[in-house]
């Protein structure tokens, strides 16, 4: 590369570095996918003819809805995020981010997205306890990644799939990669790459999809 | 590791992006896989394998940049979708209206009510300084934007 080109980018990036405290560590950039993820959720939910409502971490309406830097827990209104309360066939659903619930083995995991039936998270809040895998209906992995997608968050979706025996799961990301697809559609786990801004027809098909699978399970 | 990515990643952990440089290096490091054919013994019928080989000069220095611009430019995007996703109307019912049109979105630290503010106002200008370099870089290299079938 010219190197004046590179110094040229090397002076840019410390310029923009002070405009991006997104990117003063790795939680803050992921947690910016997982929301757009959870936007995608929801306009899914539309095509559904869902009513939607935002709530605070204490169950309260707001119009300002917070999410946290890191795994929480559902009865913690200082580590919970806000979500969203919805109903679809008469029944009730949250739309949750980075929750910890219970796998099958009784042992917490985070979850980055995950859509859970309203009674379980009511009990939950009420009593402080930890909601159970069995009273969640779909999870979305959301991984943001530079270039390339590594190998072991096949691995840890295919351990976290083993937790949660649900229909809908899937993992997400800006990127793909066919090792990964390879070795979790051998195990009849689902992907869906290139989701990103970058490549809108994919994100049509990513909320048309949802969309058909929550109809299904919800 | 070719010299310019070299100095590329040094600017970063000067800049305490250390993550990011983690990132990439794992990404080099870990190299590409191909196929290849292969004769069996005693056969003359061909078999696939795969092998992992190390990236070429031009596909680090691919792979460098298009982590900067995932960061530092696609990830912008991807909060302005989110915030679009919340006020697209194309499906909208009239209850949820009211959601749609006033709703808003923070990150914040656990047990810390004041938020994360993901970019600042003099962001979107020193955007717009990065993305000409970039894409005179790729062109440099002889890439629009890295081509995940390159690698």
């Amino acid at each position: 590369m010219d190197t004046k080109l590179r110094k040229d980018i090397q002076s840019a990036l410390q310029s923009i570095a002070a405009s991006t405290p997104v990117l003063s560590s790795k939680v803050r950039a992921d947690k910016l996918y997982e929301i757009f993820i959870l936007t995608c959720i929801v306009r899914a939910l539309r095509l559904l003819n869902v009513q939607m409502e935002f709530k605070d971490s204490s169950d309260n309406p707001t119009r300002n809805i917070i999410f946290r830097l890191g795994p929480g827990l559902i009865y913690n209104p200082s580590s919970s995020p806000g979500f969203v309360h919805f109903s679809y066939q008469g029944r009730e659903y949250e739309i949750q981010n980075s929750i910890r619930v219970l796998g099958v083995s009784n042992v917490l995991h985070e979850l980055d997205i995950c859509i859970i039936s309203r009674e379980e998270a009511d009990k939950c809040r009420r009593n402080q306890i930890n909601p159970k895998q069995s009273t969640i209906k779909m999870i979305a992995e959301c991984k943001y990644y530079g270039a390339s997608l590594p190998l072991h968050l096949g691995r840890e979706y295919l351990g976290l799939g083993k937790e949660f025996g649900i229909r809908i799961k899937t993992l997400v990301s800006n990127q793909g990669s066919e090792e990964i697809h390879s070795l979790i559609t051998k195990h009849k786990g689902t992907e869906n790459f290139n989701i990103s801004p970058l490549n809108p027809e994919n994100i049509e098909t990513f909320v048309r999809w949802l969309a058909n699978e929550l109809r299904q399970v919800l | 590791m070719n010299e310019d990515v070299v100095s590329i990643l040094k600017t970063l952990r000067d800049l305490k992006l250390d993550w990011i440089v983690d990132e990439i290096v794992e990404s080099i490091q870990a190299g590409k896989t191909i196929f290849k054919e292969t004769l069996e013994d005693n056969k003359n019928q061909s078999k696939k394998a795969t092998m992992t080989v190390s990236f070429g000069d031009n596909e680090q220095i691919a792979l460098c940049l298009n982590s900067i611009k995932s960061y530092f430019i696609d990830l912008n995007d991807v909060w302005i979708q989110a915030q679009k996703n919340l006020i697209n109307t194309e499906t909208i019912n009239t209850k949820s209206l009211r959601f749609d049109s006033e709703v808003s979105f923070q990150v914040a630290e656990f047990g810390c009510s004041e938020s994360v503010e993901p970019f600042k106002p003099s962001y979107e200008e020193e955007k717009m300084k990065l993305i000409q370099l970039l894409d005179k870089a790729f062109k440099s290299i002889n890439l629009q934007g890295y081509n995940k079938e390159d690698i």
